[in-house]
């Protein structure tokens, strides 16, 4: 309960920050990625299941405040944070490298998904300036923001959820 | 919540992955099918954080005024100096247009034209948040439909077109520019009166054009002619003006001519627009209505 609460404030600072004041510091008009980095991180750190859960309410505030087809942000948020839960084994505090990695190649993939669904259905056939235009500069933008983001949510969950759990276990023991 | 009281998710969220993965393909075919269903739930979560939005944007544009006022002194001195010259050049030339608009007024009313522009009621609003994905071109802004907001109604600023109304809340509305890869807008070239479409290109994107295509080949349409939105599209009003024609070709099936158009409206620093509040009403005739 507490760790959801903590994640869904995650999430409504990220798409208050994603939407209003992110605007003001993109680059040719691109801006970091923030909702994919809190979807990766909570994956990454905390397993599967709430990469999932976390990927899918990211995906449908991404898809609430867009205004077009409503679900399929939060499918492709929603196996992408799956996925990252996968690594949770590999899971160092402090490191920074490791899921910065995940975090570029999740944006790829990401960006990927985002085009075919939307503009190769509708003929938009140039993928190569597609890479070279948005989603290579997207990607570099998201990990290089990523990297303190990550701090950041890194440090959250190793001071407040972690010592929740261990809290927790300590009460029933 | 889903950590203590169930051990069967956290020992394989499999099932759980399915199962969402049904609903969201659910949702996306749902929402695809019926575009209103989920209407109320998406201006309930939109116009939840709206008023953050508006709090933030108002902070960001006065952090971003703070830092704008440390630019350099000098060049806006200089500046200044040419644009005291401008004013002055422009006051004589003023002087001289009174003097015509004067004698056209007074033939204006002996030849008892018809108004040539129409002048559409306006409500202002301002920008809140904008699309960082790189993909769109849509934007929020603080009015809705307590303030008369709706959908299909028609957004301009700098006297030109900047998109549509898509999506309407409470207390905000999405905007679809222009220049979005999915905008369509039926227009008319002001001197030819040749009908084209204007469509966004998100591969244009750098050029800060957007593309004129569908123009009649035999067409004598020339560089900077004036577009403007036409009377047969469906949802833009008839007579706002878009932008200008470049750089007209051939199609390469040879069966039209296709063109860019640089847009009047300067997307990059769009902070306030006017909506327009009247909405195109197309016309129904009885086999439509069957």
């Amino acid at each position: 309960m507490f760790t959801a609460f903590i994640i869904a404030i995650e999430i409504i600072a990220g798409i208050l920050l994603q939407t209003a004041v992110f605007p003001y510091i993109e680059i040719g008009g691109i801006a970091p990625d923030l909702l994919l980095m809190i979807t990766v991180a909570a994956g990454y750190q905390m397993g599967r299941s709430a990469g999932m859960w976390t990927g899918l309410v990211c995906g449908l505030m991404l898809d609430f405040t867009n205004g077009g087809v409503l679900g399929a942000y939060a499918l492709f948020l929603m196996f992408i944070g799956y996925l990252n839960g996968y690594l949770k084994a590999y899971y160092v505090p402090n490191d920074t490298l490791f899921p910065m990695l995940l975090l570029g190649v999740s944006e790829f993939v990401f960006d990927i998904l985002i085009y075919l669904f939307e503009f190769l259905i509708r003929g938009r056939l140039n993928i190569i300036f597609f890479i070279r235009r948005i989603m290579l500069p997207k990607v570099l933008y998201t990990v290089v923001a990523g990297i303190v983001v990550y701090m950041i949510l890194d440090i959250i969950y190793r001071h407040l959820i972690l010592t929740h759990q261990k809290k927790l276990e300590e009460q029933k023991q | 919540m889903r950590r203590g009281n169930s051990q069967k998710y956290e020992s394989d969220p499999k099932y759980m992955l399915m199962l969402c993965s049904f609903l969201c393909i659910c949702l996306i075919f749902f929402s695809y099918k019926f575009g209103n269903v989920f209407r109320p739930i998406q201006s309930a979560v939109h116009g939840l954080i709206t008023p953050m939005q508006k709090g933030i944007s108002v902070l960001g544009t006065g952090v971003n005024d703070f830092f704008a006022r440390f630019d350099d002194v000098e060049k806006l001195q200089k500046e200044n100096a040419e644009l005291q010259e401008t004013v002055l050049d422009l006051k004589s030339q003023i002087d001289l247009l009174k003097a015509d608009l004067y004698d056209y007024d007074r033939y204006k009313q002996l030849l008892e034209l018809a108004e040539t522009y129409v002048e559409y009621p306006t409500v202002g609003a301002n920008v809140i948040a904008k699309d960082t994905s790189g993909y769109y071109a849509t934007f929020t802004i603080d009015k809705g439909s307590r303030q008369g907001m709706a959908v299909d109604m028609n957004v301009i600023a700098d006297n030109g077109l900047v998109g549509i109304i898509t999506e309407v809340g409470k207390n905000y509305s999405v905007v679809r520019s222009i220049i979005d890869d999915k905008s369509y807008v039926s227009a008319s070239i002001q001197k030819t009166s040749d009908n084209c479409v204007v469509s966004g290109n998100l591969e244009l994107l750098d050029t800060g054009f957007i593309e004129v295509r569908d123009i009649s080949v035999n067409s004598e349409v020339k560089n900077n002619h004036k577009v403007y939105t036409s009377v047969l599209s469906t949802k833009y009003l008839p007579n706002i003006l878009i932008g200008y024609i470049s750089n007209i070709q051939l199609e390469s099936d040879g069966l039209s001519k296709k063109g860019y158009l640089t847009p009047v409206v300067d997307f990059e620093h769009l902070n306030t627009v006017l909506v327009i509040t009247t909405i195109k009403e197309s016309p129904v005739t009885e086999e439509d209505g069957e």
